[in-house]
């Protein structure tokens, strides 16, 4: 099952960039966690989902404030 | 080195703190902090760390003060509107406390200023407005081997950045072909936010400044398989990233370690080279 941002998510994907794409998320600003480890966006195509157990994704924008 | 007279009453709490109290005093009189930016994040950091004692600070900005900015650039007042925020800063930082010596650039700096700036410090603060001086900076530390802490905060969103060159850089997480970032003008910013996370961050710089070379060599592994000493005393849990979240049970930062892009320009062939 994934948990997305604490939600329980239907979607099925076979890596994160599938995933990203599912969820249309932009191409720019954006920052993800799988199961607590920030990834980085050329890591996402390369990084596998299981059907076999739970996945907790936090997905947030990046900001440059100061 | 010692402290004088006056010195020891000022920082008599602090003191306090354990025994080897006066060591660690000691080390934050003999440090030189880099602060670019001083902005929301900026006068907090700088001013805690001038008041608990840091020997020496390096103040960068480029900016002049705005009304807009007052309801959280705490060392600006009314009157301060079209100064240099440097020298402003400066003015208030040195009436905090006397002992800090304080170097001013006021305009934007060059590569090369920057980078002289950078070697000078023992860790650079990055308390910037927009993203290609973040990744500016992130460079120059990756170039020099400083430390990098580094604080972001706009809209309702505060993240925090603890690097250092055994860590990922923050360019393994933001491309630099990104245009642009979310900033404070463009999202607005939630004053009370960024002063809180200015304390995390000075509060995690103090740590850091304050701990032995052994502790910081304990402190330092970082890696997939090395678990992180995160909350024992005196370690900077570097090659995290910390976002702010209020939730049913917390309140406050939560840590997540950054995983590094093999393929990073900053510091990918570092990474490989190191392995
Ligand atoms: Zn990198």
């Amino acid at each position: 099952m994934l948990y997305i941002n604490q939600q329980k998510s239907e979607l099925q994907a076979a890596t994160l960039a599938e995933l990203a794409e599912r969820l249309a998320l932009p191409p720019q600003g954006v920052a993800l966690v799988l199961d607590r480890q920030l990834l980085p966006r050329a890591l996402w195509a390369q990084t596998p989902l299981s059907t076999a157990q739970d996945h907790h994704i936090e997905i947030f924008q990046l900001v440059a404030g100061g | 080195m010692n402290l004088s007279d006056s010195e020891f009453i000022r920082y008599s709490r602090s003191l306090m703190l354990g025994e080897d109290g006066l060591e660690r005093q000691l080390r934050l009189k003999q440090a030189r902090v880099l602060v670019l930016g001083l902005g929301g994040l900026g006068c907090p950091v700088a001013s805690t760390l001038v008041s608990a004692g840091v020997g020496a600070l390096t103040l960068i900005d480029g900016d002049v003060i705005e009304l807009s900015n007052l309801p959280r650039q705490s060392l600006y007042q009314t009157s301060d509107v079209g100064k240099p925020k440097a020298e402003v800063a400066a003015a208030r930082l040195r009436q905090q406390n006397p002992h800090s010596q304080l170097q001013v650039l006021k305009s934007r700096p060059d590569e090369q200023q920057l980078r002289e700036a950078a070697a000078d410090c023992d860790v650079l603060v990055d308390c910037s407005d927009n993203l290609p001086t973040r990744l500016q900076l992130n460079r120059l530390a990756r170039e020099s081997g400083k430390p990098m802490f580094a604080g972001a905060v706009s809209g309702t969103s505060a993240q925090l950045y603890l690097l250092n060159r055994h860590s990922p850089c923050y360019q393994c997480l933001v491309d630099p072909d990104w245009q642009v970032l979310q900033n404070c003008r463009s999202m607005g910013v939630d004053p009370a936010l960024v002063t809180l996370t200015a304390q995390q961050l000075a509060w995690l710089l103090l740590q850091y400044l304050q701990a032995s070379p052994d502790q910081i060599a304990q402190a330092i592994p970082f890696g997939q398989a090395n678990p992180v000493p995160f909350g024992q005393a005196n370690s900077v849990p570097f090659g995290h990233y910390g976002r702010f979240a209020a939730s049913e049970h917390h309140i406050g930062f939560h840590w997540y370690p950054l995983q590094a892009n093999p393929n990073c320009a900053c510091c990918g062939a570092v990474q490989q080279g190191a392995v």
